[in-house]
């Protein structure tokens, strides 16, 4: 408290002008999420009145009802879900196998190979993304899973991450390990990886928000609708001629649900994360 | 750092390391480096998406983007939205760290979690959202406009006002990254600073000019790059605010969105090449930047 007056002064009313500000800022910040869901639980008419109610009529579900009866939505989100585990699971196994071996052996090229994925951090997907879909699109991979998770599964920054964790390992461990008889494989899955679990975590929740939010790549590499991931399906949700926006809201809703659920849980995990890379979005 | 040598090394671990080391190296050729590589090459050709023909055209591309009015209007409207989002969100992100550093209650880890909570969702539903609100009959802001006795704005449809509803969205989506990365840059200032300036009967203002702001400025830099180099790939509001049902046809340009549809719409592979060339030419200078301001740091 002490430490507080000295740095601030004893300017009372200037922190309570601040903190007013700070609230009126948050509740700013809040307000597009309260509206969506107020909006998800009202029906068309109520959506589209002038004045705009601000409490739903009733509590009115049908929306969610639709959208979980609508003949491709939820399909939509088997695929998101189903593409970003892979591309997440994918990607931290090789983040965390390469990221060791960078860090703990020595190899012909290994400078070289560092410096490339250094330099591959840096450069946007969106800069390749047209002789990505040549690629793809040769190997008639187009409208699969292998095409959408593809130019995912490895991440530069992961293996960058991980090499640095692993760098802190101390060599004695797996020098140890070593004239116990143990294999590589057997240190690698039995001692590295229950050490690297809270790194790990961060990687897995950062990579896993990444791909669900992709958006540029399935917009390219997909066009048959039972392929689509959420984030094009929820486009496809508004009509030809008028947005039936309860609607489209409840989807928005189910879409940020499990992004809400990772955040809730594991805040601190996320936060660092993302803190880490300043990447997302 | 004591590193594993070549003479410890038995056909165990050669065997595990090229387990390793070739595949993920194969992969990163494929999808990373020859790519990349094809960026550049393509951006000399004349080439067509479909149909697989191509002319050497040397620099042509390149020349007929800066007269391609769309391409400078993508320029034009990816600058304007970089610039505005950065300015508000960094200094949005620095107030709020101001605020709340060194206060730490309930209240506000509670705030700053929803402060940051636009950060961590997906774009696509994020713009959604915003699209009701933005919305010409059914919209809040429009309506709370005719309430104030304003007239109402066509946020989706008019070019000049899109520019500021991409804005909007964008800072509403980053404050809270900033405002974070601020706080442990706050955090890090030595208390012994401002001890000492007490004692020198220095004032509040005073000793947030003379300690706090130039502190703070390396990681002022480091975020305004970071903040730079997202904003300038900014594609998913442009979409889905101007696409879509209720849409006039008069799209939102920016660099990538150019990228885009020049490419897969258009199938002009090389006039693209060229525009993701210019793209990833800004993006790695602005990387080296943030790098050299890193290791300032």
């Amino acid at each position: 408290m002490k430490r507080n007056k000295l740095i601030h002064g004893n300017n009372d009313l200037f922190s309570a002008l601040g903190m007013l500000l700070f609230i009126l800022l948050v509740l700013i910040c809040l307000f597009p999420f309260l509206w969506m869901i107020i909006t998800s639980l009202k029906t068309l008419e109520e959506t589209h009145s002038i004045p705009p109610k601000i409490l739903p009529g009733s509590w009115f579900f049908k929306n969610y009802n639709k959208i979980f009866h609508d003949k491709f939505f939820p399909r939509y989100f088997f695929n998101s879900v189903y593409i970003s585990v892979l591309i997440t699971i994918i990607a931290v196994g090789g983040s965390i196998t390469l990221g060791y071996v960078l860090a703990k052996f020595n190899f012909p090229g290994k400078k070289l190979l560092f410096w490339a994925i250094l330099a591959t951090i840096m450069i946007p997907e969106e800069a390749y993304v047209v002789p990505l879909y040549q690629t793809v699109s040769s190997l008639k991979l187009t409208n699969t899973y292998l095409g959408i998770i593809l130019p995912s599964i490895i991440s530069s920054f992961g293996i960058f991450y991980m090499k640095q964790n692993m760098e802190s390992l101390p060599n004695e461990l797996i020098e140890a390990a070593r004239i116990d008889g143990s294999t590589n494989i057997n240190t690698f899955v039995k001692i590295i990886v229950p050490l690297q679990t809270s790194s790990i975590s961060v990687l897995s929740l950062l990579l896993f928000l990444i791909a669900w939010s992709d958006y540029l790549w399935p917009l390219i590499v997909v066009s048959k609708q039972r392929m689509y991931v959420l984030e094009i399906g929820l486009t496809y949700l508004q009509n030809q001629y008028y947005i039936d926006w309860g609607m489209v809201m409840a989807g928005c809703v189910v879409a940020m649900a499990p992004v809400f659920l990772l955040f809730l849980l594991a805040r601190t995990y996320v936060m660092e994360g993302v803190a880490m890379t300043g990447i997302k979005g | 750092m004591l590193k594993l040598k070549y003479k410890n090394q038995n056909k165990d671990d050669m065997l595990f390391v090229a387990a390793v080391v070739i595949p993920i190296t194969l992969l990163f050729l494929f999808i990373r480096f020859i790519p990349i590589g094809r960026s550049f090459v393509n951006s000399f050709y004349q080439k067509n998406l479909v149909l697989r023909t191509q002319v050497f055209n040397g620099l042509d591309n390149y020349t007929k983007l800066l007269r391609d009015k769309f391409f400078i209007r993508s320029l034009s409207n990816t600058l304007f939205v970089t610039f505005f989002a950065t300015l508000l969100s960094v200094s949005a992100g620095l107030l709020l760290a101001s605020i709340v550093n060194s206060k730490q209650n309930r209240l506000i880890r509670f705030g700053q979690a929803i402060l940051f909570l636009p950060v961590v969702i997906s774009m696509v539903p994020a713009t959604l959202i915003w699209k009701y609100i933005f919305d010409y009959n059914f919209g809040l802001l429009n309506y709370l406009a005719t309430l104030a006795g304003m007239p109402k704005g066509n946020w989706l449809n008019n070019p000049a006002l899109t520019k500021w509803a991409v804005v909007i969205i964008s800072t509403w989506k980053e404050i809270g990254y900033n405002m974070m990365i601020f706080l442990v840059g706050l955090k890090a200032i030595p208390h012994e600073l401002y001890e000492s300036a007490s004692i020198d009967g220095a004032g509040k203002w005073h000793k947030f000019w003379a300690i706090t702001f130039p502190q703070l400025k390396p990681v002022t830099l480091f975020v305004l790059v970071v903040e730079i180099i997202k904003f300038i790939k900014v594609f998913t509001p442009a979409v889905v605010l101007t696409t879509g049902s209720q849409s006039s046809g008069e799209v939102f340009y920016t660099m990538v969105y150019y990228i885009y549809q020049t490419g897969f719409l258009l199938r002009q592979i090389g006039l693209a090449s060229a525009a993701s060339v210019i793209l990833l030419v800004l993006v790695m200078l602005l990387t080296r930047i943030q790098m050299i301001i890193t290791k300032e740091r």
